[in-house]
């Protein structure tokens, strides 16, 4: 599909640079109010991530790389946003979904371990991480299984346990290396999904009460989860060993006030926090600019949601609403326990901000299930015209 | 974008194969779980209580003094019978892990010419290293301090006295290290020791997790005031004129 150019485009002789333009145009024209967001959300990260590391020995190290893997991530959104959710998009399903799942798999072998983790592929200076990066895969193969089994949703066999095997199979490498936080967001997102889309909350009870003696064998197996209960419960009994991460968290977000400390001088963030420019990324960010500057991030979050699920209710076929939803409660669900972590109201559990924090493969990640988001959105009829008939928007 | 409605538009969207009023309740569920963190931020950020208030003010810092030095005895002709030096010393709290503390000794022997004790200091304690550096040794010791947060310079003062008679020693008294600071404790040291002992400023420096200085968040909380030098209305007669030493202190 080809747009033509304006007619204020002043006639080009030379027809390749005709074509660039075009292409450009047929590009741009995916930048959408969502894709602006994104765009936004994502310089506001570089400045955040600059933020965070300017009193390391290379600030500019960790915001030029961040800054790439932005660039590929509004490449991928334009893409993807133009593609739209048709036909391609299934034929495709497919193919990524084998990537993405082998790659999972693979790197529990040729990945490497970075604080008690195997989930990185490493060449040179460069880090991907497979569990990122397959999230808009997961979300768009549960879709699709949600889609397959929609006629008996309100089945527990042929209904609801299909798709509990779709996310059993990602769930089982993201355990293996381990990745919990991430399996936790895979998992809520299947919960939010599987509900939204008709199925019954006594299947989703149903399935947290089988998890319960799972989740012993994983405390028994990992125990430095169950201390990292320990330490979210008591904070101040384990203060120096467990709890010091909970406690560190309120005093550097207590330190912003209504107006936040200087640009690059949150000195709690930068001496006490872990990961001041990943993992306590809005922590860091609320010491720096204060609850004025981090509330609007909170609205947009909201407001994703909220255009998200207004757009959702257009969809006509449960692929298409699945994906669209689920794109939205991703992002949202990591947003929320991400910034749930950094407030106190949960144990710490290493989840990125997404667009802020600073990390190329949760960062494209982003960009690609927004872009997939407005793909589908591009498919769907436009809204009732208006009584003059004159336009309506796209 | 903006496109021309097509004459055939819906009049109505057609019902959805799931239930869409799902997506409203979802939406529900973000809406508190954000008015939630909200609060929270608000609690924490606006409205902290006098606990939190604390921790986030005090316990991170480290208050010290600044010392004052102490003032110099002088005869009536201006001869300084009794002055003050400062040093610094270099101490090592002595890590009770075995390759730690061959790691720190390694790093440490790197930069100062030091030699093992011949009794080993015991795990735990906080051993004296170097107990007066030179101008040198305390630059290397200084970026050493950075790497190895078990070391620490001890700042200290010594009081000098010009070699004379055992009455004159007597008159002028002797001093003694209280907390870091010189006290006079006899003679004339104690007869004027509110006048010499100067005011010692005070200053907070945030620490970081492993208990080093901040440099950037250092602040000074009250000036130091240096100790006033005393005249005595004596003649010190013996012997030629001393070599007039560097006058460690500043006249106020």
């Amino acid at each position: 599909m080809t747009t033509p150019a304006p007619a204020s485009m002043p006639p080009c002789p030379h027809p390749a640079v005709t074509a660039l333009r075009r292409s450009l145009h047929w590009l741009l024209a995916g930048l959408t109010p969502a894709g602006l967001v994104a765009l936004f959300l994502g310089l506001w990260g570089c400045l955040a991530v600059y933020n965070a590391t300017f009193h390391l020995a290379q600030p500019l190290a960790f915001v030029l790389r961040q800054g790439v893997w932005l660039l590929l991530g509004v490449t991928g959104l334009l893409l993807l946003a133009r593609a739209g959710a048709g036909a391609a998009l299934r034929r495709a399903l497919p193919w990524a979904a084998g990537a993405a799942y082998a790659a999972l798999w693979l790197v529990l072998h040729f990945g490497v371990r970075v604080n008690g983790m195997q989930g990185w592929f490493a060449w040179g200076g460069v880090f991907v991480q497979p569990a990122e990066l397959a999230k808009p895969v997961y979300v768009l193969t549960l879709a699709w299984v949600l889609e397959r089994t929609q006629p008996w949703r309100r089945e527990f066999w042929h209904g609801f346990l299909p798709p509990l095997g779709c996310l059993t199979a990602w769930l089982l490498p993201l355990v293996l290396e381990p990745d919990f936080g991430t399996a936790l967001i895979y998992a809520l997102t299947f919960a939010a999904l599987y509900w939204a889309m008709g199925g019954r909350f006594r299947d989703l009870l149903l399935l947290a009460a089988a998890a319960l003696p799972v989740t012993g064998v994983v405390l028994w197996w990992k125990p430095y989860i169950w201390q990292r209960f320990a330490g979210f419960l008591f904070p101040d009994r384990y203060a120096a060993s467990f709890g010091w991460h909970v406690q560190q968290f309120q005093h550097a977000v207590a330190a912003g006030g209504l107006t936040g400390q200087s640009w690059g001088k949150g000195r709690w963030s930068e001496s006490f926090l872990p990961l001041g420019y990943s993992d306590s990324m809005f922590a860091t960010l609320a010491e720096s600019i204060g609850f004025l500057g981090v509330l609007p991030l909170l609205l947009l979050l909201l407001a994703w949601v909220w255009h998200g699920c207004r757009e959702a209710r257009r969809c006509p076929d449960v692929f298409r609403a699945a994906t669209l939803l689920g794109m939205v409660s991703l992002l949202a669900i990591q947003g929320l326990v991400h910034l749930s972590v950094n407030l106190g109201l949960m144990p710490p559990t290493g989840i990125t901000l997404p667009f802020l924090s600073y990390g190329g493969s949760s960062l494209l990640s982003a960009f690609l299930m927004i872009g997939i988001a407005e793909g589908v959105r591009r498919t769907l009829a436009p809204l009732q015209s208006p009584p003059d008939g004159s336009t309506v928007q796209t | 974008m903006t496109q021309s409605a097509p004459a055939t538009t819906p009049a109505v969207l057609p019902a959805p194969a799931w239930p869409d009023r799902r997506a409203v309740v979802l939406l529900l569920v973000m809406l508190v779980w954000s008015g939630l963190l909200v609060l929270r931020l608000g609690r924490l950020m606006l409205f902290p209580g006098p606990e939190l208030k604390a921790a986030v003010t005090q316990d991170a810092w480290f208050r010290g003094e600044i010392p004052a030095p102490r003032g110099c005895l002088f005869d009536r002709d201006g001869r300084m019978l009794a002055w003050s030096t400062h040093h610094f010393a270099l101490r090592w709290r002595v890590p009770a892990d075995p390759r730690r503390r061959a790691e720190d000794w390694r790093r440490i022997r790197r930069y100062l010419p030091v030699h093992e004790p011949a009794t080993p200091w015991p795990a735990g304690s906080e051993a004296t290293v170097i107990a007066d550096l030179n101008p040198n040794e305390l630059a290397a010791a200084s970026l050493l301090c950075e790497g190895v947060p078990r070391l620490r310079l001890y700042g200290w003062s010594a009081r000098h006295r010009l070699p004379g008679d055992r009455a004159l020693t007597a008159y002028l008294g002797e001093t003694r290290l209280v907390d870091g600071r010189e006290c006079g404790v006899s003679g004339t040291e104690l007869a004027h020791d509110a006048v010499l002992r100067g005011v010692s400023g005070r200053f907070r420096v945030m620490l970081d997790r492993h208990g080093r200085w901040l440099p950037d968040s250092w602040q000074k909380e009250s000036d130091m005031v240096p100790g006033y030098d005393v005249y005595l209305p004596i003649h010190f007669p013996s012997g030629p004129p001393a070599a007039k030493p560097r006058r460690p202190s500043s006249r106020p």
